[in-house]
């Protein structure tokens, strides 16, 4: 039971409690305030009744022609809120609005190889992995040995790619610089 | 010289800028200026060089510089751009208008210097003139986006002039709730006009300015949006559902989530109870459950019978913390009392019908409980006669069900008890009973927590037989549930083994348990055995899960108690707080700090954190208003008032204060007394910090990331590991803001008031006081008082008496004057020495029975007092060093030079003494007796004696390095 809502600027005061998670990076003001400048109905959190925050998603639009699409930044939900469904319903309403408001073709979002619990979350709710881009992550994740990390890119279809162009059986096979992705 | 050679030349400053050589830009600059001394844009780019030198002369150059550069009235893109960083850089964002305004008048046709000028004035809120240049450039140049930058410039306006009005007749309650914020940081007088009048006339006139825009530009949803909002505020809610009901409109509010929420809140003002109830239904039939439909559904249940006045309608205000707003219950008439229950019974079989069908189906819904306990809570917040505490429901029973249902959630236990206050007494007793029952019986089998859910309901019966449980507790009785809460972590611990270390372990909230009920143990019995086991439960703990932040907040707060300030920061900073969360979060480790910094020796660490949290201040400044740009720029007017409370919250954040407070004590300990230990800039920010009321500030600092599972009669988890009678909030910042203010700025210069006529070009209206600011920082209030400890309260009446003593002396007044300060006895001069220099070894007594007694005194006592006496004594160095300086040519024999001699002899000998305790406590600290004093709490379940190990090393460094600070800033 949660108020799905836009994210606002003051969300910022009291995320941490989703912030604090190890995967879950926190930006600079400009970072999250140029994402709400541009595309606010592209970000919301999970609220719950008593006011506290439960996740947040917060996503763009981007891309040119085919290319055009939605994608998820950031995407993350507090421990003790997990398993109660919030994830499916930000992405759900992202991708909603990716395919009504902006008429994209497709909503993507990159992944770390390691997080496979987020894979397969993605996977559940009709990702799929298109391309395995190289050294995406730049910067180590808590856990890895590697300097540098690839990622892989998921997809799913919206209903303007009507020819599921964003699907592919083999993306993980098909492998991308990192320089070669916005 | 060549044009091909001049441009090489200025390429080549330009690198030097990029690159951060600014001394050779400087010197680039100055070469062709030699040869072109007029040269605007060179002059414009030694301005940008200095500015970004960060040295005080260069600053000084580069604004008299600039000031040329904008008189020139320049009109050259590449001079603009310059000028325009330059002006950033020196913070005169209002030069920034007048440079683009100016070029603008002399460019007319050129619309990015209109846009320029336009945003310039954004950037600080000067909402009138770019209302006005918005609808000039709409004129000449008819782009829609201009129109519409007039329109919300014109609705920012009425905004101010409505600050005070109710939030009932003003736009959108969400936006209303933060245009007061908005409105205390622009400090737009407020006048004695009629604000209704000026605010209606606004926006009648945004309305006007809309309906010259085409049709079409509604495409976008937030000028749709801005619209409505518009409307809704000139009472025109039934204009704003036509077009809501327009084909356009649905879309709209299918696709736009702002244009959802200001949807809802048009039905709550238009009383459409009816619709609303049959939409929200149909939602909720499609399974979006989401909070505000049920909301929306019991309201107009309960609103169809009784409808509050226009001005109390709880609207569901995300900016409002809890599930209801504070709003004033509206009593019901006695013929509608029955009617009113009546509704609640029906609104009540909607969602019991919605459990048992959620049931049937399988699903695992927690919508149609949650609703009903909000049902219980609205129908109680009437006023029914009395008739209210019927209620519709039996809560015990539907919680004890909820809790049957949920139990292997982690959020049912904050679903519990976020209703705990719909329960009486026998209420708690029976979910307590019922909660101790499930964990017993999941207890006695133990193999049988073979999984996640099962663990969790396990977790969720001890945190709700805890959270019910009777108090006071005893120490046993605490000690005995920390041995069964360890138990069980131990027993669970294996279910997490195969997780990858990122993630946290399930059995975590039962060590917090434990911990939580050691720490309750010591609250009972003063014992510190119990702390330092809940120390190594802790460390064990964090060990197995090491992102768990909950277990690392507590860690961080039991170390701080036992005086290990050092592993308190280290475990703070695991957790990788930064940017923005530094002002929510840094208080769990700068709260009280300065004991801790060891700054005295050398040990910037503290001093370094504290820095380093003060950053954000600085990134609001220079990026908030340039997002607020953006949001113009893509016309996202939803968004203008958010980013304008959000720079203000940050602007004016409590932790702002007390960050800048704990910085220049930390600073002042490193440096000794010198009187260059606080920079000017940061006096200037302490005077104008201290001059804005406490009111004014925003509290940010986040506590609900800090686990509390102790009994909810008794005190939290936070309150039992307070240093302190109450966390240092506004009282105490405003106390010491005053000792600070008042001994280390002149009282003409604090009486400095900043020029009317910049203030006024400012929009700024400073409060206005009954005395100077140089009569007000010799008082203190009870408020400012009950913040402080019995050490603080010491340093703060000792300055005091030191202060008004000299100025006494100084305004050759008698010794036996006026009374100022904090109604302390005054006397003659033998009087007051001896009470400044008796206070010194009253102080020293205290700390020597302190560290003399190391089972009996939490080691934080010893640090805070010893601490606090040095900062007394550095005080007391620097007022005095600069009477002994002003006395000099006088005779040894003059009273004040004589007292100050006499209070520094004995204040030193104190400090002597207290660096010797300190010595002889550093030397008594020892890991085998602490693992022998706690090695039996929790038996051999825990491994105490590494953390033993590294809290005893902590605090031996602790009490050395401060003794050995005070005598090499003080005694040296």
């Amino acid at each position: 039971m949660s108020r799905l809502r836009s994210f606002r600027a003051t969300d910022l005061f009291k995320f941490n409690n989703i912030n604090l998670d190890v995967w879950t990076e926190t930006y600079s003001i400009s970072f999250y305030l140029s994402y709400l400048a541009r595309w606010p109905d592209l970000c919301y959190v999970q609220e719950a009744p008593n006011g506290k925050l439960m996740g947040y998603v917060i996503g763009k639009a981007e891309g040119s022609g085919e290319e055009w699409h939605g994608h998820v930044t950031a995407i993350s939900v507090a421990a003790e809120y997990r398993r109660l469904q919030l994830a499916n319903k930000m992405m759900s309403l992202l991708e909603y609005i990716s395919d009504k408001a902006y008429r994209g073709y497709f909503v993507d979002l990159y992944v770390r190889l390691d997080n496979k619990i987020a894979m397969d979350l993605y996977e559940r709710i009709g990702y799929s992995v298109y391309r395995r881009v190289q050294s995406y992550y730049g910067s180590l994740s808590p856990d890895s040995v590697s300097q540098e990390e690839d990622a892989y890119d998921m997809r799913k279809p919206l209903s303007r790619d009507v020819h599921r162009r964003s699907v592919r059986a083999n993306g993980r096979n098909v492998l991308v610089s990192a320089s070669q992705v916005s | 010289m060549s044009r091909q050679l001049e441009e090489r030349q200025v390429r080549a400053i330009y690198e030097s800028i990029d690159t951060g050589s600014y001394k050779a830009a400087v010197q680039q600059a100055n070469k062709l200026l030699k040869r072109q001394p007029g040269n605007v844009l060179y002059k414009a780019l030694k301005v940008l060089a200095l500015a970004r030198t960060g040295r005080p002369d260069d600053e000084a150059e580069a604004h008299g510089l600039l000031d040329e550069v904008i008189l020139s009235r320049p009109k050259d893109e590449s001079v603009l751009g310059v000028t325009s960083h330059a002006l950033k850089a020196l913070n005169r964002p209002f030069d920034s208008i007048t440079l683009f305004e100016e070029a603008f008048k002399q460019a007319p046709h050129d619309e990015e210097l209109g846009s320029q000028a336009f945003m310039a004035n954004i950037r600080v809120g000067n909402w009138k003139p770019a209302q006005l240049l918005a609808t000039r450039m709409f004129k000449n140049f008819g782009k829609d986006r201009m129109l519409w930058w007039a329109v919300m410039c014109a609705v920012l306006q009425s905004m101010y002039a409505n600050a005070q009005l109710t939030a009932s007749s003003s736009l959108s309650t969400a936006t209303a709730t933060k245009i007061s914020a908005a409105s205390a940081a622009m400090k737009q007088p407020a006048g004695d006009k009629d604000r209704t009048d000026v605010r209606n006339l606004l926006l009648n006139l945004a309305l006007r300015l809309i309906e010259r825009a085409p049709e079409t530009t509604h495409a976008n949803a937030d000028r749709f949006a801005l619209h409505l909002d518009i409307l809704q505020a000139l009472e025109r809610a039934d204009e704003a559902l036509v077009m809501l009901d327009t084909e356009h409109g649905k879309h709209l509010v299918r696709t736009s989530p702002v244009v959802q929420e200001i949807r809802r809140e048009l039905i709550l003002r238009t009383a459409a109870w009816d619709k609303e109830r049959a939409a929200t239904e149909e939602a909720m039939q499609f399974v979006d459950r989401s909070w505000e439909h049920v909301l929306s559904n019991i309201n107009s249940h309960l609103y169809s019978v009784v409808a509050p006045s226009i001005d109390t309608i709880p609207i569901i205000d995300p900016g409002l913390p809890g599930p209801l707003p504070p709003w004033p219950a509206p009593p019901v008439p006695e013929d509608k009392r029955e009617a009113l229950l009546a509704a609640a019974q029906e609104c009540k079989k909607y969602f019991d019908a919605m459990i048992v069908q959620d049931g049937e189906a399988g699903k695992d819904e927690r919508t149609g409980w949650l609703a009903l306990l909000e049902l219980e809570r609205r129908v109680r917040a009437y006023d029914l006669g009395g008739r209210e505490t019927e209620g519709v429901i039996d809560v015990p029973e539907l919680l004890e069900g909820y809790v049957k249902a949920f139990g292997g959630k982690a959020v049912c236990v904050e679903d519990v008890l976020g209703h705990a206050e719909l329960l009486d007494e026998a209420g708690k007793e029976r979910l307590r009973a019922s909660a101790e029952a499930t964990a017993t019986e999941l207890e006695t089998d133990v193999a049988s927590i073979t999984s996640t859910s099962v663990l969790q309901r396990l977790i969720t019966a001890l945190k709700l037989s805890r959270a019910f449980a009777a108090v006071p507790r005893t120490a046993e009785q605490e000690v005995t549930d920390a041995k069964r809460y360890a138990a069980a972590y131990f027993a669970a611990l294996p279910l997490g083994k195969d997780i990858p270390k990122t993630e946290i372990q399930p059995a975590d909230d039962l060590a917090v348990l434990a911990a939580q009920a050691l720490v309750g143990a010591h609250a009972a019995s003063q014992d510190q055995a119990y702390l330092y086991a809940a120390a190594a439960l802790l460390e064990t703990a964090c060990s197995a899960s090491r992102y768990a932040y909950g277990l690392r907040l507590c860690l961080v707060r039991v170390y701080r108690m036992l005086g290990a300030g050092k592993l308190a920061l280290k475990h703070y900073r695991l957790l990788g707080a930064k940017l923005v969360q530094t002002d929510t979060l840094s208080h769990f480790v700068l709260a009280r700090g300065s004991m801790f910094s060891l700054a005295s020796n050398g040990d910037l660490d503290y001093l370094a954190e504290a820095t380093e949290a003060g950053v954000i201040y600085v990134s609001n400044t220079a990026e908030t208003p340039e997002m607020l740009v953006r949001a113009f720029q893509w016309e996202k007017y939803s968004q203008v008032t958010d980013f304008m409370t959000f720079q203000d919250r940050l602007e004016c954040s409590l932790q702002r204060d007390l960050t800048l407070v704990e910085l220049a004590r930390m600073r002042i300990l490193h440096t000794g007394p010198r009187a260059g230990a606080i920079t000017d800039a940061e006096l200037v920010d302490m005077k104008g910090f201290f001059d804005r009321i406490v009111s004014d500030r925003y509290d940010n600092r986040d506590l609900g990331v800090l686990p509390s599972l102790q009994p909810i009669a008794g005190d939290s988890f936070d309150k039992q590991t307070t240093l302190g009678p109450v966390a240092p909030a506004g009282g105490w910042a405003n106390a010491f803001l005053k000792v600070y203010l008042r001994t280390f700025v002149n009282p003409l210069e604090l009486d400095r008031q900043q020029d009317p006529e910049v203030l006024k070009k400012l929009g700024v209206e400073l409060p206005t006081h009954d005395e100077p600011l140089s009569e007000r920082v010799k008082h203190l209030t009870d408020e400012e008082l009950s913040e402080l400890t019995e050490e603080e309260r010491a340093l703060v009446d000792a300055v005091d008496e030191l202060l008004s003593w000299v100025e006494r002396h100084q305004t050759k007044e008698a010794a036996n004057g006026n009374g100022h300060g904090n109604g302390h006895a005054e006397g003659g001069d033998k009087d007051v020495v001896e009470r400044i220099a008796k206070g010194f070894e009253d102080a020293q007594a205290r700390i020597e029975a302190l560290a003399a007694d190391p089972d009996g005194s939490l080691a934080w006592k010893i640090l805070h007092a010893s601490t606090l006496l040095h900062e007394r004594f550095v005080l007391f160095s620097l007022v005095s060093s600069s009477v002994t300086s002003k006395n000099a040519s006088k005779k040894k024999t003059d009273p004040l030079a004589q007292g100050v001699r006499t209070i520094r002899t004995r204040g030193t000998a104190a400090l002597k003494a207290v660096c010797a305790a300190l010595t002889a406590r550093a030397e008594r600290e020892d890991a085998a007796t602490l693992v022998e004093r706690c090695k039996d709490v929790l038996g051999d379940a825990v491994e105490v004696g590494a953390t033993m190990d590294v809290l005893a090393a902590s605090r031996r460094e602790a009490f050395e390095g401060l003794a050995h600070g005070i005598a090499r800033v003080s005694l040296s």
